[in-house]
């Protein structure tokens, strides 16, 4: 097995009473989009940046390509690209500009400074745009610059905190697709964001993580295992007797049935055909039903199920 | 009242950064007032201008002639007498005179056609070295008087000395209004600076937190909610006032802590109030016009500098308005502070101007005008920069 | 590193407000300086001095004292008194309005010579002070040459014709001579005290340069921190390019209060340039240090450097024009350390002393102080792992 690209072992991180990293571990192996899930203030930030040696921590050890990673480390930061959650680009220069100096900061040869930063242009659509300055941009160019500043040098590790935040759909669209792009080029991709689409769209593994823990890890379907609900049975049913739902109820792996307004709603919890189950129920007794609808649990119901479903902040 | 609420709550967090302005001020004043206090005199004493004096002669007659002199001036005591102890002394007007008695002096004094043998330095902006070089000229001429009299020279020193410091010929009238003791003179400095660092508290401290409001996100929020335009441009002024009303009491209790109740309640000192109260709304409406202008914070402290250095300069803060040349004055006449300053002057005695009910009134008047004129600048250009921003 | 020199000075150029003040603000005081100061250094501050003359008396000593008022010379053919002869009761209330500065009074009764005697106003102002002494000063020699003619007439009453013909020459005594080599005037210090300001002000762009690189103070420091540049690369590039770029907008400020304003500056030349540049990179610096100083707001940064740099002019003496010497006799270990007062001393050592030992003193001391304040922005910026971002 290789060494894993980033290896965090028991990080702890305290600010003052508050403890926004209670002994977190991950490990993300060469190749992979990585989601880092979590709701507002559960730490992936924090993580993020004592990734990279921004903020110090109480407790722990990070490894980058198998070293450990200190603020001097700069062979490693040579090697990382990071996208901040906060637009950081320069206001007094120009698109083109902004993304030059910043890989001036990891490339020295001037041509191939040159190329690098065309190609960042050309990769997140700012071609029209390479004379504007940053404040004649609307939002979602601006965040697509700040993600052309931190990929620019082609790094090995790219770790983009949520890059998509106020962003419409196209812009969100060209960001994700860029993002599977750069990791079909050999990126090691880290990505944290909230919204579940995206980290169900792009991501190969996820870690979902609260209060400083790091709560479930694995593929969408690992997690998605994880969770006692794994169908959601929706059916149009103009009468229903009473005995009915009870009978139901007592169907194999189901666990919960509600019916209002003439829709019968019924949870499975793992096992397969549990339609044909409910529908042969159905038919057996002679219950006439119109529209069926069948639908598998998404990252959303593992989110909420996992880390509670009262808000934050 | 959430603006206005709002606007305090900036206020509390500004209001550090200019606090220094505050206790460097109080610090200089108090400092000031120790050293300047003693300066000043009720009863008149001819002014004494401080003297040096190198004496290489050492004769009778150069002794005489220091001794004539230092009884009537004060002379300076300096570590060294080079060059360049004495540059020092004369540029930063520790010594306003420095006289050279050179050897042979007392030859030259006795022969009737020697002249300009006494090799002196003075400093060319006040008259004291100009006063020195005349008595010094009186002296020797008193001298040479006595010696064409027929007296001997040890004779002419004595006589002269003698005879040119004899006497109460000089009375001095009292005028009722003149009543001036070191605590009001005090007043009176500690009311002349007080505008320069009043423009700079106020435009330093209140500009930024206008600018807030003024910014283009936060305006277009306040302005597309329920409030109407005229309770939020209330609220502010209302803000404005408090804010600028603390910073004015915080300087009037600070001089009510260091002149006392009797100098800044006297009749005198009510008078400086107001006139201070005038710099503020000067102030004020200056604040809220520059507040207009979307400024970096850099540049504001640059504009606050210029302009509160610049008045300062130009109106006779710093340097005092009968050592500034008739152009400036003219100039100064268009600046509200000249008038608090000339106003200052006369309330605390140190103006060759007689001050009367009618110049008082109309001094407060013309600068209320500047404010009033200012004021409705404001108006016009923020209702020009509002356009502008919707357009 | 010289492309993050390069793409500095493009930043700061492109930053139009703040150059624009940068520049402006000298030159907006200078030329305010120029109009307040033109007159002062004119020699010509004592004006004649107005006083009233009793002459209810005697006309034959009126006479006398008409004639010796006249030949007062205050310079150039120009009688010092300006006098007004009226009644007592008139002269009073003149004295009472300011018109004169002092009431002249004949009196004989004393003896059969006629002395002066002279009522003045107690007043608080210089001018009318230094005018009351003038007056003072001359009533004291004409009494006193009434004496000496009276002594004379008793003792040796041969020498009286002597004697009157000596009262009736003008002698001077005295010359005038210039103890600083190019007779720079007083005032000049002030546009010293200004440049020293302006090169204070720097400190401004020097505080950006701190905040911009700390992870903990701007999302761009976060990023700079980040990347595989060393952090001190960065920072002497900027500090670098900034004095470079102060400097410059600085020498046209100086170049116009030399060349526009005439403000006589130019002493040693590469000298005054030098103390410029020097005067730049002590002030950034200074900026840098306070910039990575502690946990303060960028506003109340600001506020330090701004309120602290007056000071310092206030204490060389950009307010008060002889601060420095007051400085000097309480504690003169501020002089010896505050920037301003070693930009102005500097300027002012090559405007008016020969040996300028002085100056490199200046010098060398703001060199040190640049290099403790850099060295203290460097330990204090080191710590590459904040507590919180």
């Amino acid at each position: 097995m290789s060494t894993p690209v980033v290896k965090i072992e028991n990080l702890v991180k305290r600010y003052k009473e508050l403890v926004a990293l209670d002994h977190f571990n991950l490990e993300i192996e060469e190749g992979e989009i990585f989601g880092l899930l979590g709701p507002n203030g559960s730490g992936k930030t924090t993580t993020i940046n004592c990734l990279l040696s921004l903020l110090s921590y109480d407790k722990g050890n990070i490894e980058v390509f198998g070293k450990k990673m200190n603020p001097d480390s700069y062979d490693l930061k040579r090697q990382i690209g990071v996208v901040m959650q906060n637009v950081a680009v320069v206001d007094e220069l120009t698109v083109y500009e902004n993304i030059d100096y910043f890989c001036g900061l990891y490339v020295k040869d001037k041509a191939l400074r040159k190329q690098y930063v065309e190609e960042a242009i050309a990769f997140v659509g700012l071609d029209d745009f390479r004379k504007f300055f940053p404040k004649k941009l609307s939002g979602g160019l601006l965040r697509r610059l700040n993600i052309a500043c931190g990929i620019a040098h082609k790094p090995k590790l790219i770790i983009m905190d949520e890059p998509t935040v106020a962003v419409d759909p196209q812009s969100r669209n060209k960001i994700l697709e860029g993002i599977v792009e750069l990791n079909r080029n050999g990126a090691t991709i880290i990505y944290t964001s909230h919204y579940m689409e995206e980290v169900e769209q792009i991501c190969s593994r996820i870690a979902i993580m609260d209060k400083g823990k790091n709560l479930a890890i694995g593929t969408k379907d690992e997690l998605k295992q994880m969770i006692k609900k794994s169908e959601s049975i929706s059916i149009d049913i103009l009468d229903l007797p009473d005995t009915a739902i009870d009978e139901i109820r007592a169907l194999k792996h189901v666990y919960e049935v509600t019916y209002e307004n003439h829709m019968l709603t019924v949870l499975c919890s793992g096992g397969s055909h549990n339609l044909i189950h409910v529908l042969d129920y159905l038919q057996q007794h002679e219950i006439t039903f119109g529209k069926v609808y069948s639908e598998l649990p998404t990252l959303n119901d593992v989110f909420l199920e996992i880390t509670g479903k009262e808000l934050r902040d | 009242m959430q603006v206005f609420k709002t606007f305090l709550k900036i206020a509390k967090k500004k209001f550090p950064s200019v606090l220094l302005y505050y206790i460097i001020f109080t610090v200089v004043v108090i400092a000031m007032s120790k050293i300047g206090a003693s300066d000043h005199e009720t009863s008149f004493t001819a002014t004494k201008a401080d003297i040096y004096i190198i004496d290489e002669d050492n004769s009778t007659a150069s002794h005489a002639l220091s001794d004539y002199l230092s009884s009537m001036h004060n002379p300076v005591t300096l570590k060294d007498t080079d060059t360049m102890t004495l540059q020092d002394a004369l540029y930063y007007q520790k010594v306003d005179y420095i006289l050279t008695i050179p050897e042979g002096f007392e030859e030259q004094l006795t022969d009737s056609d020697a002249r300009d043998f006494l090799p002196v330095s003075m400093r060319k902006d006040n008259s004291n070295g100009y006063f020195v070089d005349q008595q010094v000229t009186e002296y020797l001429s008193s001298v040479r008087l006595f010696m064409a009299g027929g007296f001997s020279l040890s004779e002419a020193v004595t006589k002269s000395s003698e005879s040119l410091s004899k006497g109460n010929d000089t009375t001095v009238l009292k005028l009722e209004e003149k009543e001036t003791d070191g605590a009001q003179i005090g007043l009176t400095y500690f009311f002349q600076y007080l505008p320069y660092v009043l423009i700079n508290m106020l435009l330093l401290g209140m500009t930024p937190i206008l600018m807030t409001f003024n910014q283009k996100d936060l305006g277009a929020r306040i302005s597309c909610s329920s409030l109407s335009l005229k309770s939020r441009n209330a609220q502010i002024t209302l803000g404005c006032i408090v804010f600028s009303l603390f910073v004015w009491l915080l300087f009037i209790l600070t001089a009510l802590f260091i002149y006392g109740p009797d100098t800044l309640f006297s009749i005198n000192g009510l008078h400086s109030l107001l006139n201070s109260a005038m710099v503020l709304l000067f102030s004020i409406a200056l604040t809220l016009l520059v507040s207009t202008f979307a400024l970096k914070q850099q540049s504001l402290s640059m504009i606050a500098n210029v302009a509160s250095l610049g008045l300062s300069f130009l109106s006779g803060i710093f340097v005092p308005q009968y050592l500034l040349g008739k152009g400036v004055l003219a100039v100064a006449h268009f600046l509200p502070t000249y008038w608090y300053i000339r106003l200052n002057s006369m309330l605390g005695g140190i103006s060759d101007e007689i001050l009367t009910t009618a110049k008082y009134w109309r001094f407060i008047g013309i600068q209320f005008g500047f404010f009033v004129a200012i004021f409705c600048i404001y108006l016009v250009s923020s209702k020009y920069q509002k356009r502008s921003r919707n357009a | 590193m010289l492309q993050i020199m390069k793409y500095h000075f493009r930043i700061l150029l492109r930053n139009r407000e703040q150059m624009f003040w940068i520049l402006l603000f000298p030159i907006l005081l200078g030329i305010m300086f120029k109009v307040a100061f033109s007159n002062i250094s004119s020699s010509e501050i004592q004006k004649p001095v107005s006083i009233a003359v009793v002459e209810e008396n005697n006309s034959d000593a009126l006479k006398n004292i008409k004639t010796f008022l006249e030949k007062t010379e205050l310079k150039d053919g120009v009688a010092l008194f300006v006098p007004t002869y009226c009644t007592e009761e008139k002269a009073v209330s003149l004295l009472k309005d300011q018109t004169v500065d002092g009431i002249l009074y004949t009196d004989n009764s004393a003896s059969d010579t006629v002395t002066l005697s002279l009522t003045v106003s107690s007043s608080s102002s210089d001018t009318v002070r230094m005018n009351q002494s003038i007056l003072q000063a001359f009533v004291k020699q004409y009494n006193s040459s009434v004496s000496a003619i009276a002594d004379t007439a008793k003792n040796h009453p041969e020498n009286l014709e002597a004697l009157l013909q000596s009262l009736s020459e003008q002698v001077t005594y005295t010359k005038e001579v210039s103890l600083n080599k190019h007779n720079t005037d007083t005032y000049t210090q002030y546009f010293y005290n200004l440049i020293a300001m302006a090169c204070l002000f720097t400190s401004l762009s020097g505080l950006y340069v701190s905040l911009n690189n700390q992870g903990n103070l701007s999302a761009i420091g976060a990023r700079r921190n980040v990347s595989p540049v060393h952090k001190m690369k960065v920072i002497i590039a900027e500090l670098f390019s900034n004095v470079i770029f102060q400097f410059i907008c600085n020498l046209v400020s100086f170049a116009f209060i030399v060349l526009v304003l005439k403000i006589d500056l130019t002493y040693h030349l590469p000298l005054a340039i030098l103390t410029v540049f020097v005067g730049c990179l002590t002030g950034t610096t200074m900026g840098f240090f306070v910039g990575s100083i502690g946990a303060f707001s960028e506003g109340t940064k600001q506020g330090i450097l701004v309120s602290g740099s007056l000071l310092l002019c206030f204490l060389s003496g950009l307010m008060v024009g002889n601060m420095w010497i007051i400085v000097e006799n309480t504690c003169p270990v501020i002089n010896r350390i505050s920037p301003a007062a070693l930009i102005s001393r500097a300027f002012y050592t090559l405007g008016i002393q020969d040996n300028l030992n002085q100056y490199y003193q200046c010098i060398l001391t703001l060199v040190g102080i640049s290099a403790l304040f850099c060295l203290g922005g460097f330990l204090l910026t080191r710590r590459k792992r904040y507590a919180s971002i």
